[in-house]
């Protein structure tokens, strides 16, 4: 790599951070736990553009979400058939098996935000944003597509 | 006496105000002067004054001036690219960097100042190689190690960083730049009391920069957190994991009682790591008032 190519600026095609602060990433744990993988995938994504991440970086989290979502159908399938038609059995099981997803999901996600996460936090100088509103917004409504599509499957499954 | 010594001599008083960081009485010089004799110092030092009285905007503004009639000025250069940065306009800092860069591309502590700005944009890469050319030029930089320090921390990798911070502290124990990333380091690695011995006895010689940090390290080291310290060495998710593996497994191995009672002690365990810390942060800030 020849010095011409290091001093020629790389700054201006990146994407600019928006004006809105970025949610706390230990906070995002909540929905991994809460709602699970497609939640906390969204809030990730949705804060990637609040830190100005880069475009490839941000894709890992639709990498990492769409495989969190794919586990959690899987483990639904997986706690169907193990509870052998035991409803109570079933409920626990899809509901740990959500949340462990969500939770593996998480800490996928926020290692892909760290970097830009931390730089914030060391140079910025504002305040986070709050995310109990979008934070519960994102549970309650994606959290509840997510367990309709396991029910959908739960059901498809037991067939 | 001559014209030049008259208008000279308010610059120098206005360097002598900017060295005791009295911003205002520098400018109040500065008005006195005019802007012929020496266009770019008079720029520069009206930017520099606006800097350190925390107006950026302003700041940006005198460095364009003196930038209007001395381009390459490499002070002014910089002090605009300080702006800009101040203001988050990272890539017009680049444009200003790169302007003086291109003068002196050999000098590690701008090449180091260009990989914090783009590391500062997320750029971890580029900003390792500038760091292995500003270290081919001048492998003892101190701005090197430096920056070697940032970039460690924001890759995550605390360990490095805090190795880093340790060797700068070596060779100048009362490097606050150093002090405060090292403590930074420190209590995100979950080092709690390492980062309380390295941080408070510092801030006692330089509280403006390090207060904060200090306050930060009393706060996490208080033994009403004490019972917290495997949510902070292991962090919540695997603790999640162990919390709920040990209850299902008592659940099977031992008895259901024994099992609920786990998962009760959990969840009031979490409730605590909830409601103690904030409260005690607010009890703390109070009293330090």
């Amino acid at each position: 790599m020849s010095t011409d190519d290091l001093l020629s600026p790389s700054l201006r095609d990146r994407q600019e951070a928006e004006a809105r602060p970025p949610w706390r990433l230990s906070s995002q744990v909540w929905i991994g736990l809460l709602g699970g993988a497609l939640p906390v995938t969204v809030i990730g994504w949705l804060n990637a553009e609040r830190l100005g991440l880069e475009r490839e970086r941000r894709t890992w989290i639709l990498v990492w979400g769409a495989v969190g979502v794919a586990l959690t159908l899987l483990a639904v399938g997986w706690a169907v058939v193990a509870s052998r038609g035991d409803a109570s059995a079933q409920r626990t099981w899809t509901r740990l098996a959500s949340r462990a997803v969500g939770l593996l999901t998480y800490l996928a996600i926020s290692r892909v935000q760290a970097p830009a996460d931390r730089a914030f936090r060391l140079f910025d100088g504002r305040p986070y944003a709050s995310l109990w509103g979008p934070g519960t917004a994102a549970v309650l409504l994606l959290g509840m597509l997510q367990a309709l599509g396991a029910m959908a499957l739960t059901r498809w499954v037991a067939q | 006496m001559s014209a030049g010594d008259l208008s000279a001599a308010p610059l120098e008083l206005a360097e002598r105000y900017l060295e005791i960081e009295r911003p205002e009485e520098a400018l109040a010089a500065l008005a006195r002067a005019t802007p012929d004799e020496d266009p770019e110092r008079y720029h520069l030092l009206r930017a520099e004054a606006h800097l350190l009285a925390e107006r950026p905007e302003a700041a940006r503004d005198a460095a364009a001036l003196g930038l209007a009639v001395e381009p390459e000025s490499i002070p002014l250069l910089l002090v605009r690219s300080c702006c800009h940065e101040r203001l988050g306009e990272l890539a017009a800092a680049e444009e200003s960097l790169l302007g003086a860069l291109r003068q002196l591309p050999d000098e590690p502590a701008l090449l180091c100042r260009y990989g914090r700005l783009v590391a500062r944009g997320g750029q971890l890469d580029k900003a390792r190689r500038l760091l292995a050319e500003a270290r081919r030029v001048d492998p003892d930089s101190r701005e090197a190690a430096r920056l070697a320090m940032l970039l460690d921390y924001l890759a995550g990798d605390d360990r490095a960083a805090a190795e880093g911070g340790r060797r700068l502290l070596a060779d100048d124990p009362e490097d606050s730049h150093g002090v405060a990333m090292l403590g930074l380091t420190l209590l995100e690695r979950g080092d709690h009391g390492a980062a309380r011995e390295v941080v408070v006895p510092a801030a006692a010689l330089d509280p403006e920069r390090l207060g904060g940090l200090a306050r930060e390290a009393r706060i996490r080291t208080h033994p009403l957190l004490w019972p917290l310290w495997p949510l902070q060495r292991f962090g919540s998710v695997p603790v999640w994991f162990g919390a709920v593996g040990l209850i299902l497994v008592t659940g099977r191995l031992a008895s259901p009682r024994v099992s609920s009672i786990l998962a009760l002690t959990y969840l009031a365990w979490c409730v605590y790591s909830w409601v103690v810390p904030p409260l005690l942060r607010r009890w703390v800030v109070r009293r330090g008032r």
